[in-house]
């Protein structure tokens, strides 16, 4: 039998519930109902509204509030809404109706935390005398470093429950999350409320982190899971994903921990890109506003020409399931950039430092030879030239193409170059390639990315012997001497530090452990020896020349003391 | 392993406060291994785990306060910290300690750098 609600005010409540996706009479929009029925001659409706969302009013002066006004037809009314309406409803809430038509006794508080009133002068409300209520803004904390439980306490309940407090930077309609906490370190079951009163309006949408997001490509489409305990979004928000490629949309609702609903999986494949936007709800409901952009790893990324085999990622970079974890584009910048030097270099972030120290050394000592390595195909590919074992007479060719695995933020995450454009289309392409073209000829990038050796490196890219000597005090000046004769001589040298079991004599020297740099000769100053050298990371270095630029000069004591091989071709 | 330091701006999302600082004592070292002498570098090895005491000089930003002293974690991996080594550390929470961030620690970026990326967040 349907609903005959003769005041207006409640009628308008019942339709806005009924025209909701989840009707329901919340602790919140109760208020709505007590004011409707609290109104009357000796006060009107807003006037009712607030005085019962006055901060640090009780359930019972809310109660003794609506009950004043009360009529013989809105109790009719309000006895409907709890026999046919259907409604979900909070037990505090439904309690009141109750209460209101007689059937049930009010109830000061339910469970051990009842908010009352709106948020316009702080977070009011009922809990236990003494206990302490601790607070987390959910529509905040997806942008930040928070977990769901790192609260902060806003207040402590008085000798009679009522407690008042204030969190920072609340605005209206955020998710506030409390619950109290004992004497005894005991937690109440977690209350979350939507903040009202504070603003006319919520402006604030919420936000939706993309870094705790993960993409991959199944059989089935693009999952979607969620890669941390902290929350991606506010409970509640509608997030929606867009295939860049097909445009197709989905969207989903986050859940009441801030996440991903389980199982997510997006029509899609690797490679595809998806933009990803969100809304609160009354903040970019059309979502027009793009959070973000998340691609799929693997795919070719419409790559066109010849595409050769890559080399797989190195181990961190790849997923359980072996795929990897950052996609490839083709680069298609100039092979070189004027005369190959030392400053084009930049190692990625991968263990082979030894490999970019040792090319930085060749283009210093040799840059013709280092030309001779790698020339571009007429079919767009390049072919690199190395030497078995440095034997001259075992050349060894690898054909390549010119996809590199790329950051989601664009630029290469392994080897790149320094002093000009980072971009596919602008990116001097020697080093990277010659690095990419030594990973594929040694199986993948994890092949070359957990340690080597500077001077086979330059053996097999020259075809020549390599040779080494072990650095200790006390050989400075044969030290100095030999560089200064094979710097002379075009010879591309390097040298390594110390192991991490050295590690601490490196901190604040501006020189790091288990590292590779290229040796470029040597100086004098004022009577002081120095060896030249360059970090291949192309920046961090001994001293403040005011360049960070990798390139630095160090007194030969502190290179005895801080390197412990020199490497050298013959 | 001598991997560069991770872009700043990859890492500065999870910080909780930075800080320049003097470390004042190793308070824990874990056991350290001993690595033989060798040709190759950017070996996979670590340098162990340390519980330092930090005092710190200024804060960059975060709760804590000049002049404090702070017990943290520096984590298994790329340095080791030893008393009177300074710089600017970047200093994330996790559910049991404080943990210095960065590879290499005090030397992984500039203060600059540091102000610059905690600047553009809105981390004060």
């Amino acid at each position: 039998m349907p609903m005959r609600i003769a005041d207006a005010r409640i009628r308008q409540f019942v339709d806005t519930q009924t025209t909701s996706a989840s009707p329901k009479i919340s602790d919140a929009n109760v208020i709505d109902l007590l004011a409707a029925v609290g109104d009357g001659s000796r006060m009107s409706h807003d006037k009712a509204k607030t005085e019962l969302t006055k901060p640090g009013i009780t359930r019972a002066q809310q109660f003794e509030l609506a009950k004043a006004g009360l009529s013989k037809s809105e109790k009719s009314d309000l006895g409907q809404l709890l026999d046919k309406s259907g409604f979900q409803m909070d037990p505090g809430a439904k309690n009141f109706l109750e209460a209101l038509v007689g059937r049930a006794p009010l109830q000061e508080t339910f469970g051990p935390l009842t908010i009352t009133g709106d948020q316009k002068n702080g977070i009011a409300g009922i809990a236990k005398a003494g206990e302490v209520i601790e607070a987390i803004n959910l529509s905040t904390a997806p942008a930040g470093r928070l977990h769901l439980t790192d609260t902060q306490v806003i207040g402590t309940a008085d000798a009679s429950g009522k407690f008042l407090g204030t969190l920072p930077d609340i605005r209206e309609g955020d998710m506030i999350r409390l619950r109290t906490r004992a004497a005894d370190g005991s937690t109440s079951d977690w209350l979350t409320i939507q903040a009202r009163g504070i603003e006319g309006s919520d402006t604030r949408n919420a936000v939706v982190n993309l870094e705790r997001m993960d993409l991959a490509a199944t059989a089935d489409g693009v999952s979607v899971t969620h890669n941390t305990g902290r929350p991606l979004s506010e409970p509640g928000a509608s997030i929606r994903f867009v295939n860049a490629r097909t445009g197709e949309k989905v969207d989903v609702t986050a859940t009441d921990k801030g996440s991903i609903p389980a199982g997510l999986t997006l029509p899609g494949k690797a490679g595809d890109e998806f933009k990803v936007s969100v809304s609160d709800g009354k903040n970019n409901v059309n979502h027009a506003a793009v959070a973000g952009t998340l691609k799929v790893p693997g795919g070719t990324g419409g790559i066109t020409g010849i595409d050769l085999p890559d080399p797989k990622m190195h181990k961190d970079e790849m997923n359980a399931d072996g795929t990897p974890k950052f996609k490839l584009e083709r680069f298609t910048g100039p092979l070189f950039v004027n005369e190959p030097t030392p400053g084009d270099v930049r190692q990625g972030a991968i263990g082979n430092c030894y490999f970019p120290a040792a090319l930085a050394s060749v283009a210093h000592s040799n840059p013709a030879a280092l030309k001779d390595t790698i020339k571009q195909n007429a079919d767009g590919t390049y072919t690199v030239r190395f030497y078995e074992n440095g034997n001259k007479s075992r050349p060894v060719d690898i054909k390549i193409d010119s996809d590199l695995y790329v950051r989601s933020f664009g630029g290469p995450i392994y080897g790149g170059s320094l002093g000009g454009p980072t971009t596919k289309e602008g990116m001097e392409l020697w080093y990277p390639l010659i690095e990419k073209a030594y990973a594929q000829w040694k199986g993948s990038y994890d092949a070359i990315g957990n340690g080597g050796s500077a001077g086979k490196v330059m053996s097999e890219v020259l075809g020549r012997s390599q040779g080494y000597e072990w650095v200790s005090a006390g050989s400075e000046q044969r030290l100095f001497d030999r560089i200064k004769r094979d710097a002379a001589n075009g010879v591309p040298m390097a040298a390594g530090t110390h192991g991490k079991d050295q590690a601490a004599r490196y901190t604040n020297t501006g020189v790091y452990a288990n590292h590779a740099y290229s040796v470029l000769g040597v100086e004098e100053k004022n009577g002081e020896k120095f060896v030249k050298l360059r970090n291949p990371w192309g920046q961090s270095e001994y001293g403040n020349d005011g360049k960070n630029d990798g390139f630095f000069s160090l007194p030969m004591n502190k290179f005895t003391e801080l390197y412990s091989s020199l490497y050298v071709l013959n | 392993m001598a991997k560069p330091p991770e872009p700043i701006d990859e890492v500065m999302p999870g910080a909780d406060g930075a800080v320049l600082a003097v470390v004042t004592r190793v308070v824990e070292q874990a056991p350290q291994k001993a690595y033989e002498r060798t040709l190759e570098t950017s070996l996979p090895t670590t340098a162990a785990r340390q519980v330092v005491e930090l005092k710190v000089t200024k804060v960059l930003f975060g709760g804590l306060s000049a002049g404090a002293l702070v017990q943290v974690v520096k984590p298994e991996g790329d340095y080791a910290l030893r008393e009177g080594n300074q710089g600017p550390f970047l200093l994330g929470k996790n559910e049991s300690a404080v943990e210095i961030l960065g590879r290499y620690g005090p030397d992984t970026w500039t203060e600059a750098a540091v102000k610059q990326a905690a600047a553009q967040l809105g981390k004060r």
